[in-house]
């Protein structure tokens, strides 16, 4: 006799006794062995355990309902009858169903009444939908049936050993692969924390724990210009790197929820800028799928995950980078079989859930989630595999699928994934999404005993200015300052401090991955090209200008021992891959031939490093002759006119030019105290050869404007400073909103030390002017100075209606 | 404070207390305490607004001040227009408008032989604010404040001439024309709008017009059709309409070839508005044919 078969009995067990002895007596008059849980554990967890491993190891299926819907365990909303029914469609073995009849004679007490029966009329609905099911109007009536039924399923051969074999390889395949998934899946990297942290870093910190809920702008629906909307993306991702001020106007966009997008488009393309949370969101959309697909009780917890489609669907993850020559030029089964083969699966387990990942794709079980095709470096290739998704989508029609990339990497391929893909970019988080994420945080990172107090410190410290909260309006950055919170115990309200931390944190980016580079030989190499970057007016740079310019400081700074520990192509190699501060953000022609484009993370980062080499010296083709502060002076000169914010008289005002602006600031924050004084002054003072008319203002506005960084001047040069500053505010200033520079200024000032200071001298410019007040505007150095004066008052609370 | 809603403060303690010790600083003849004090109400008035038990204490003090020097007396003044509510977009406050508009010290420096255009001008608009109400106006005040305030447009301050423009706006006065049509060629394009813009308010009040001011007002306003400034461009088409009839339309004629669209749309668009479609086809039909395509920002006939 060949193999024989086991059936397991799937029913509740209360009201069902002498129905599941008939159908075990049925089983076994059909010589298959029955299997059923006859005594629940005392544990639910071993309950779910003992029964889903029943039906893992069972060939036939038979299920019979009646008007119970039977135990949910506890923190479930699943019974263990329907998570067996489930676990045997997963494994697609025969199913045979029996449903009691309406005639059955019952008692009362076995009718479950309120939630349990309108989901087991739910469930009866879906078993039905997808089985033919039996009615039995008795016991007996239903051990007939079971006998029947069993007889014509041998008789079919349905019940074939090799079919058997393989289904059951292929779900053991499976969960394999779910079980490797969810590791790679549902992990937090937390690398880089302080060395007083490595015990939470030791600690397996999960996503479903920390994920911020990521949401996305829809760019274009399925079938626009898809060309013309991504040059919109990425003019706008040029205009956002520049200003710092428009990531409110960018929140006003409609936010929506990548699940919604994604039951309603199917496929996805989604775009973003490194660290904005690309890769973050697969992991996520994949952990959730799989807890769903293991019944484990976390998966309802998971954040966000009420905003899915309400599917089983297996996701099947590609990381591109992980992809060879082989696999991105070949078939769709050479693209899983190296997929599958990198998360160590053996050769038989990539053949045999090859089998079911096809049947899944087939009827819309699976969910495929391509991560980084801006990975793929060339961008022919990246093109070739997008035709490869293309076709994927063809061969699977019912099948969704996301992809990530990159927004330069996807531009510059220059080809559009159609076949209906919905092209979205990643938003940046808002506040609340920090908050949500900061709790998360200190849930994991804190004693319970000081998780109040950190999370209502952390989310202040985030708030706390603009430009903090701009700087947190990604995923990475928001973790970086996290950890620079971690480490220095509160953010730095200085920001020279808060990107000096912050710049220690993303050198360290994968710590625990590569060894970290010499901060002695990245830092010299970062301040050189920041400083170049400023110098030429810009905010990337190809890679060969980048290597020249490596090249050109090692000759011209022989003294820094570090700068030999690599080559320039070595080094800028390891810079990008192993710190979170200089990215690749695409390729552009260069001297004929494709070449990858550098740059900061963030302007900031650029600005603060340029600040960093004018105090340090390290400057191209700098004059060693030539003291560093008269490198300072002519900086300041560099003016440009820049349109004023709608106002009924239109106009423009003359500022220093953006590129030194922010540098300038945070050169005298981060400057010596026996120099700042002399840096100062050299903001100030127009050069003889200078066009004082025109660069007067925006020299003294900007010497203003960095005393909001409280450096340490005396009150002498302070008062110097604020008295030319006075002397320039105009008719155009303090019209009530901050429109120019110089309302910019005092607004910042009023928060700062120096506020009575600068409040005392502009109360005097304007008695000293004794000037008429223009009725329709408003504005003037009173105007302005009422402003400053009223930033001074206590909190008010409003009145309420 | 009465502001119109049924409306519950809750100004906290130290707040009260802050605005407590701007009302001292009020009350002392330091020149640079008092107008500190006035500025940061002007502020404060327009942002969070003061308590009302406060209320009638600071605007005493203020109003005590616009007797003294030109410095206090102006940022008195302001302190005053956004304590009663502003421009309207403050919060406005009619108890404290009408308790300013009809006190003595208001009436008195309105009608002091040496009136400053700024003071003049705020204590007007509250005065407006406060007696819209009733439905008196500042009309009264327009035959012994209006021929001070002519000198003002003189000046060579802008704000100066642009205030007494908006204050003889105000009083109604009708003896500003021939001044007015001297500001449609101010060197700044806030004082020709204002200036403008009164004259096409005493045109719209019916108010009689010599010819010989007509002869000037027509093409003077036709010439700020192509004015540098939006705003003057916009003031000068609305005064149009109000005053502009067929035989005098023919002076558009000229702008109908005008190399800037909107001047040409805007001059078809007065000049079918006067029944002088006849006119445009014999001189410009290409103007019309235009008009008629172009449905940009087409002002309604």
């Amino acid at each position: 006799m060949g193999k024989k078969f086991t059936a397991m009995i799937s029913s509740t067990a209360r009201d069902l006794p002498v129905h599941r002895k008939e159908v075990m007596d049925a089983c076994l008059q059909q010589g298959i062995f029955p299997v059923m849980m006859e005594h629940l554990p005392a544990s639910d967890e071993d309950a779910i355990e003992a029964s889903l491993r029943m039906v893992d190891e069972c060939d036939i299926y038979i299920g019979v309902y009646a008007w119970r819907y039977g135990h949910r365990p506890a923190g479930h909303d699943t019974s263990i009858t329907e998570m067996e029914y489930n676990r045997a469609v997963e494994r697609d073995i025969p199913r045979l169903i029996f449903l009691m009849h309406e005639d059955h004679p019952i008692k009362a007490a076995d009718v479950e009444k309120g939630p349990g029966a309108e989901k087991l009329e739910a469930f009866k609905q879906r078993v039905g939908a997808e089985r033919v099911a039996n009615f039995f109007r008795s016991a007996e009536d239903l051990r007939a049936q079971v006998v029947n039924s069993l007889a014509s399923f041998v008789r079919s051969g349905n019940l074939d050993t090799k079919t058997q074999q393989q289904a059951f390889a292929g779900h053991k395949a499976e969960l394999r692969y779910r079980e490797l998934a969810l590791e790679s899946c549902d992990i937090v990297d937390l690398a880089n924390l302080p060395e007083s942290d490595r015990h939470i870093a030791a600690k397996h910190l999960e996503l479903r724990r920390l994920y911020v809920s990521l949401r996305i702008w829809v760019e274009s629906p399925a079938g626009v210009d898809e060309e013309a909307t991504l040059q919109a993306v990425e003019q706008r991702r040029q205009v956002d790197l520049s200003d710092q001020d428009k990531t409110r106007q960018r929140q006003v966009r409609e936010r929506v929820s990548v699940g919604e997008r994604l039951a309603a488009a199917g496929r996805l393309v989604v775009l973003g800028d490194p660290g904005s949370g690309k890769s973050t969101l697969v992991r996520w959309i994949a952990t959730a799928y799989l807890l769903r697909l293991g019944q484990d009780k976390d998966w309802q917890a998971v954040p966000d995950v009420e905003t899915l489609p309400d599917k089983n669907w297996l996701p099947v993850i590609i990381r591109c980078r992980d992809l060879d020559i082989a696999a991105l030029s070949g078939s769709f089964e050479d693209i899983l079989r190296c997929t599958l083969r990198k998360a160590e699966m053996t050769s038989n387990e990539v053949e045999s859930l090859q089998v079911v990942i096809r049947q899944k794709l087939k009827n819309g079980e699976a969910l495929l989630l391509l991560d980084g095709l801006d990975e793929i470096t060339n961008p022919n290739s990246r093109a070739q595999f997008s035709q490869q998704i293309e076709r994927i989508c063809i061969a699977y029609p019912q099948t969704s699928v996301i992809a990530t990339s990159r927004i330069v990497g996807y531009r510059e391929m220059g080809y559009r994934l159609g076949r209906g893909f919905e092209h979205v970019t990643i938003a940046d988080l808002t506040e609340d999404d920090k908050d949500s994420f900061v709790k998360r945080w200190c849930r994991l990172t804190e004693p319970p005993e000081r998780y109040d107090r950190s999370v209502a410190e952390l989310i202040a410290d985030i708030h706390s200015t603009d430009r903090i909260e701009q700087l947190t309006g990604n995923p990475m950055m928001l973790t970086t300052m996290a950890l620079v919170k971690r480490k220095v115990g509160k953010l730095p309200t200085r920001r020279a401090d808060l990107y000096s931390e912050s710049m220690r944190v993303l050198l360290n980016w994968r710590r625990e991955v590569d060894t970290p580079i010499d901060d002695r030989e990245a830092i010299p190499q970062l301040e050189y090209i920041a400083y170049a970057m400023c110098e030429r007016g810009v905010q990337q740079l190809v890679e060969d200008e980048i290597i020249d310019l490596l090249e050109q400081m090692r000759g011209e700074f022989s003294n820094i021992h570090a700068l030999r520990n690599h080559t320039p192509e070595e080094f800028l190699r390891l810079l990008e891959g192993r710190t979170g501060i200089l990215v690749e953000a695409g390729h552009s022609r260069y001297r004929g031939r494709l070449t990858p484009v550098y740059e900061f993370r963030h302007l900031t980062f650029q600005e603060y490093l340029a600040a960093l080499a004018l105090i340090d010296g390290r400057i191209p083709n700098r004059d060693r002759n030539k003291p560093l502060i008269d490198y300072v002076a002519p900086l300041a000169g560099h003016v440009s006119e820049v349109q004023l914010p709608q106002t009924a008289d239109g106009g423009i005002e003359v500022v220093v030019i953006e590129n030194w602006r922010e540098t300038l600031r945070l050169y005298i924050a981060s400057c010596d105290d026996d120099k700042v004084e002399d840096a100062l002054h050299a903001i100030l003072h127009p050069l003889a050869d200078e066009e004082s008319r025109l660069t007067a203002r925006p020299r003294a506005v900007l010497a203003a404007m960095c005393l909001t960084d409280e450096p340490n001047v005396s009150s002498e040069v302070a008062r110097s400073v604020f008295s030319e500053f006075v002397q320039h505010i105009n008719e155009r200033d303090g019209r009530g909103n901050i429109q120019t520079s110089a309302d910019q200024a005092v607004v910042l000032l009023a928060g700062s030390h120096w506020a009575d200071m600068l409040i005392e001298i502009m109360v005097r410019e304007f008695i000293r002017r004794n000037a008429p007040i223009n009725v329709q505007y408003q504005g003037n150095i009173g105007g302005l100075c009422a402003v400053a004066l009223a930033a001074k008052a206590p909190k008010a609370r409003e009145a309420t209606v | 404070m009465s502001l119109g809603v049924s409306e519950r403060e809750e100004y906290s303690q130290e707040y009260v207390d802050w605005i407590k010790r701007i009302a001292a600083d009020l009350d002392t003849s330091d020149e640079q305490g008092v107008v500190t004090a006035s500025l940061t109400l002007v502020e404060l008035a327009f942002r969070q607004g003061v308590p009302s038990s406060l209320g009638r204490q600071l605007v005493d003090s203020l109003l005590a001040k616009l007797t003294q020097n030109a410095v206090i007396a102006r940022s008195a003044a302001w302190a005053l227009f956004w304590l009663s509510g502003g421009n309207g977009q403050g919060r406005q406050d009619l108890v404290l408008a009408h308790a300013i508009s009809d006190h003595e010290i208001v009436l008195k420096v309105l009608n002091s032989d040496v009136l400053d255009s700024t003071v003049a001008v705020f204590l007007l608009a509250i005065r407006q604010q406060g007696n819209s109400n009733r439905g008196d106006s500042n009309d009264e005040l327009g035959e012994q404040i209006g021929p001070r305030l002519l000198s003002s447009l003189e000046s060579p301050e802008v704000a100066t001439r642009g205030n007494a423009v908006f204050a003889l706006d105000m009083i109604r006065y009708e003896g500003a024309v021939d001044a007015y049509i001297n500001r449609f060629r101010d060197d700044d394009a806030y004082v020709r709008k204002a200036a403008i813009h009164a004259l096409g308010n005493l045109a719209s009040r019916k108010v009689k017009l010599s010819e010989h001011q007509m002869a000037e007002i027509i093409p003077s306003l036709i010439e700020r059709m192509q004015d540098g400034s939006a705003e003057v461009v916009q003031a000068a088409d609305n005064a149009l309409r109000e005053l502009l009839n067929k035989e005098q339309a023919v002076g558009l004629l000229p702008m109908l070839k005008h190399e800037k669209q909107t001047i040409r749309h805007r001059a078809t668009q007065l000049l079918l508005r006067l029944d002088c479609e006849e006119m445009i086809n014999s001189f410009a039909p290409e103007a019309l044919a235009e008009y008629n395509v172009e449905d940009f920002s087409k002002p309604t006939r």
